[in-house]
């Protein structure tokens, strides 16, 4: 009799359980919503122009910055009050200065990944704006040749004021390069991928991709004797996304300097020392602090 | 009345009287392996030479162990050339692990000298029953038992006082036994300024104090039944290491257990007692007192074990067996924080030991078979299995980097086998034993981080992927025992498989400023050790009892490279004179130079050295409370010397004058 009551219980207990479970499925499939995609982003700024508004978000608050800025757009169709899913979306950064103006290396723009009104690129400012000089991004939604909406803003760049993760430099070959630090953003002890994007400028208003380079990492404590971890590996070009890929190694917390070493194509150094005897660092170096 | 004994305890401390076990078995094996050495604190503390030593100082004269000293407290007990990851400490068979990654708290020292009746010294593989990745020996720390006797209140009260250091010890306890109810109860405290080496030059950073509470209680259920309990709770505080380039804030050991025991269960069972044990460890590190240092560190550390064991005796015909199963689960975990010279810069954090877990169970099979009055076969083996592994995702990354093929957790088997024959011929015992054991890398070994090694100045890295060590051991012994003079010579050799030993790899990068490099623990192909020993006792005129001990050992590597830390030809000599109330003893003791050093891992060639003690005592009786006083006086010729087991060579305690006194209430 015993026996039986208590296999009851448990026969309730698993039809009880299976309902909870179904019941939370059920809540899972509901749809995303355009908020539900901006989640976690901070609004930059949002432009109207005609009908429609450019929403511009980023990762962090505060101002952009000079090296790598991740930047997420949401536009706006005001008549229809949804967002637009396959917009064509490019821009142009542009520096007013006073006696010139010149650009800076940025990407075009993509949709992002399982979302469906969530486009993103980058910009990598090399220059900070001031009270006279500033920074304007000028912002086009296109379908085939015609324009559907254009808008600008000016957008305030600030030095940035901790580690560096961005350094321009003139290499051997008498060209200027931009290497910004795109990841690690949150570095932890152990292997971190690190990634950058590697610039040219071709001329003021053209900055391209450089390929086939690469780029040395020797990450270092200045605190620690220079202490160095192990197992490195060196960026190297991947083409599928553009940037430079390698692995990190940080064996403990605190403050690394990671010296670089730019070797191009043909495997001559552009810019970088290696250390040795009283090198301590070299002369192009990013830094995380953690 | 009880003002009085409270007032008194308070000023003198006391210690506790132990009632005397019968270790008729040991005295037999006192010329061979199995040294046991027993005081007994309170009663016949004449004949003891200095009753208040710590128990590092008691360690110090067993002819098996050996102590590596890092300065005036905690010495790392040594047994058969092996130290700390090779032989196996247990405290009445319970599993208790350090929690220091420096060596700086040998498990010995979180016990009091009082709260032991004896130290149990195993050799070699079949050392310690309780033992569990030993292969040198073991040492089993028996634990002072009032016992179920005829009622009896015991109290003594003891204090000491030590001219070099200003070192006094106060201390107090009572032992009760009853035929239902016994308990041990304590307290002891000692404290040391720094101690003086010969030449009266101040030791630095070698003063120590500490706090030892301890209770152990039985209570008989039944005729065949009881229940026993002991907690115990150490504290030092403050404690310098001169040899070190740290000192400890504080090493907090509570240290508790529960056992249930039930006697002649049948014809065949005689015994079986099962305990359910726990301890928990703190230790932290401190470099605030120290001048000039280069970066201030905080680096705590702690170890928990919980563990149990079942062990039954019994005998069927000439058969005597033990049949133990065992396990605990170990947590072993310590950090290190370290603050920049520029505080604008984040403190650096890591784990030096990475949340590391070990569980271990294993089966012990043991049987003593008496073939006749002359012959004994005795035949052991033991096979446990063990998880490892390190619990600390932060910990798993950062090994990650040096090991990126390793798991989180892994398995490992370890088992040994040993057997040991005695013959006995009158008034000679022979004895010739072998075996076979593995023992699974330490803590250290397996997954320490940047561990840093003041001897030669590397820092270690733990390989998690490391095989078992194992040994062949051979050892053979020789006694002769008359009433008048004995004399006994033993040697024991051991052949290592995967030797695991630290090796530099010049591929990483140091982190301790001025480090000469990284070193990681390797498995090496083989590696040897060698020891002898010969003792010899004499007893003329009656009262005087002179002992001689000639030590020998050798170590070696697979390139035939001196082993660290082996000690060299050393020698002991000894005259006592115990009449009654009154003893006096002197005794040499003396090294060669290390001619075998290692210099791979900054050795040095440690001179020859002899140092000379005188002690005297006597008691004195006043009706039915009897104080006793021993006074005595070490390193007589104040001589300045180091050993081999020196860390750093730094020197031991020149001259000290001492003056111990109990009273039993």
């Amino acid at each position: 009799m015993n026996l039986i009551k208590k296999c009851n219980y448990i026969f309730f207990a698993i039809v009880g359980l299976t309902i909870l479970l179904t019941s939370c499925n059920k809540d899972d499939v509901k749809g995303i919503t355009p908020a539900d995609e901006v989640v976690g982003l901070q609004k930059a700024d949002s432009i109207v122009n005609g009908s429609y508004t450019f929403y511009i978000y980023k990762k962090n608050i505060g101002n952009f910055v000079v090296g790598y800025n991740e930047v997420y757009i949401q536009l706006k169709n005001n008549k229809t009050n949804k967002y637009v899913e396959d917009a064509t979306l490019s821009w142009k950064p542009l520096m007013h200065m006073a006696m010139m103006s010149h650009a800076c290396p940025y990407s075009s723009i993509s949709k992002v990944e399982n979302t469906k009104t969530l486009y993103k690129g980058y910009f990598i400012f090399i220059m900070a704006s001031n009270a006279s000089e500033y920074w304007e991004i000028a912002y086009n939604y296109t379908n085939g040749n015609d324009t559907i909406a254009k808008a600008t803003n000016r957008l305030t760049v600030d030095d940035v004021a901790g580690r560096i993760r961005y350094k321009s430099f003139k290499g051997v070959d008498n060209t200027s390069y931009f290497l910004a630090l795109v990841d690690p953003t949150t570095p932890k002890v152990g292997t971190n991928d690190i990634t950058a994007y590697l610039y040219k400028k071709v001329d003021m208003l053209t900055f391209n991709p450089v390929q086939n380079y690469t780029v040395e990492i020797d990450p270092r404590m200045p605190d620690m004797d220079n202490h160095t971890s192990p197992s490195n590996v060196n960026l190297t070009y991947d083409s599928t996304t553009g940037l430079y890929k390698g692995k990190l190694n940080l064996t403990m917390t605190g403050y690394w300097k990671i010296s670089l070493i730019v070797r191009d194509a043909s495997n001559t150094i552009q810019k970088g020392e290696s250390i040795t005897g009283t090198t301590t660092a070299s002369s192009i170096y990013f830094e995380l602090e953690f | 009345m009880t003002k009085t004994i409270l007032f008194i305890g308070i000023c003198f401390g006391f210690s506790l009287t132990s009632f005397s076990q019968n270790t008729a078995d040991s005295i037999r094996n006192l010329q061979l392996k199995e040294v046991v050495v027993t005081w007994k604190s309170g009663l016949d503390s004449i004949n003891e030479f200095k009753p208040l030593s710590t128990v590092d100082e008691y360690m110090q004269k067993l002819n098996k162990v050996n102590l590596i000293k890092r300065g005036g407290y905690a010495w790392e007990p040594v047994i058969n050339n092996m130290a700390t990851e090779r032989i196996s400490v247990t405290i009445d068979g319970m599993k208790i692990f350090c929690a220091c990654t420096d060596r700086m708290d040998p498990v010995t020292s979180y016990v009091g000298i009082l709260n032991l009746d004896n130290i149990h010294v195993g050799s070699g593989l079949a050392g310690n029953l309780h033992s569990t990745n030993s292969i040198g020996g073991g040492l089993d720390l028996k634990l002072q038992k009032a016992g179920f006797h005829a009622k009896k209140l015991n109290i003594s009260l003891n204090s000491a006082y030590e001219t070099n250091g200003n070192y006094r010890i106060i201390g107090s306890g009572l032992a009760y036994s009853s035929l239902k109810f016994y308990t041990n109860t304590g307290i002891f405290y000692r404290k040391s300024d720094n101690y003086k080496a010969g030449g009266n030059s101040t030791v630095n950073f070698s003063q120590f104090e500490k706090l030892n509470l301890f209770t152990n209680f039985g209570y008989r259920l039944s005729a065949q039944k009881s229940i026993e309990g002991t907690v115990i709770y150490d504290v030092a505080s403050n404690v310098g290491y001169p040899a070190l380039t740290m000192d400890v804030k504080s090493a907090k050991g509570l240290i508790t257990s529960l056992s249930y025991r039930q006697e002649n269960i049948s014809e065949v069972f005689f015994n079986w007692e099962t305990k359910l044990y726990f301890n928990n460890i703190i230790h932290v590190m401190d470099d605030t007192k120290r001048p000039n240092i280069a970066m201030h560190m905080d680096m705590p550390g702690k170890s928990r074990t919980g563990g149990y064991y079942s062990t039954l005796n019994g005998r069927v015909g000439k058969h005597n067996f033990i049949i133990s199963h065992d396990s605990y689960y170990n947590q072993s975990s310590a950090e290190m924080t370290m603050y920049p010279s520029d505080p604008s810069n984040k403190p650096m954090f890591m784990y030096t030991w990475p949340d590391i877990r070990t569980f271990n169970a294993g089966l012990t099979l043991d049987d003593k078979y008496i073939i006749d009055l002359k012959n004994t076969l005795q035949l052991t083996t033991k096979a446990s299995f063990q998880r490892d592994g390190v619990e600390s995702t932060f910990g798993y990354n950062t090994l990650q980097m040096y090991y990126p093929n390793m798991t989180q957790y892994q398995n490992r088997g370890l088992w040994s086998v040993s057997g040991k024959y005695t013959h006995y011929l009158q008034d000679i015992q022979l004895k010739a034993g072998v075996g076979y054991g593995t023992r699974a890398p330490s803590p250290t070994e397996a997954y320490g981080f940047y561990l840093y090694n003041s001897f030669d100045n590397y820092e270690y890295i733990g390989d998690p992927q490391l095989k078992n060590e194992s040994s062949v051991e051979g050892n053979i012994a020789f006694a002769l025992t008359k009433p008048k003079y004995s004399i006994s010579l033993d040697g024991s050799y051991f052949y290592f498989s995967n030797y695991i030993i630290g090796k530099p790899n010049a591929n990483l990068s140091t982190m301790t400023i001025g480090a000469s490099g990284v070193k990681v623990y390797q498995n090496l192909n083989h590696a040897t050790i060698f020891n002898a020993n010969l003792n010899t006792k004499y007893i003329f005129l009656k009262y005087f009892h002179w002992l001689n001990h000639l030590g020998y050992s050798l170590g070696q590597d697979n390139n035939n490279n001196p082993l660290p830390l082996i000690a060299p030809f050393s020698y002991s000599t000894s005259l006592d004179y115990v009449n009654k109330k009154f003893s006096a003893g002197v005794d040499l003791q003396g090294a060669t130079k290390q001619v075998n050093y290692s210099a791979e891992y900054r050795e040095d060639l440690t001179p020859a050295y002899f140092i000379v003690n005188t002690s005297v005592g006597y008691d004195f009786t006043f009706g039915h409370v009897a104080p006793a006083v021993k006074i005595g006086i070490e390193n007589l010729l104040d001589r300045k010397y180091s050993t081999y087991a020196d860390w750093n060579n730094i020197p031991r305690k020149g001259r000290n004058v001492y003056i111990n006194l109990k009273i039993n209430l």
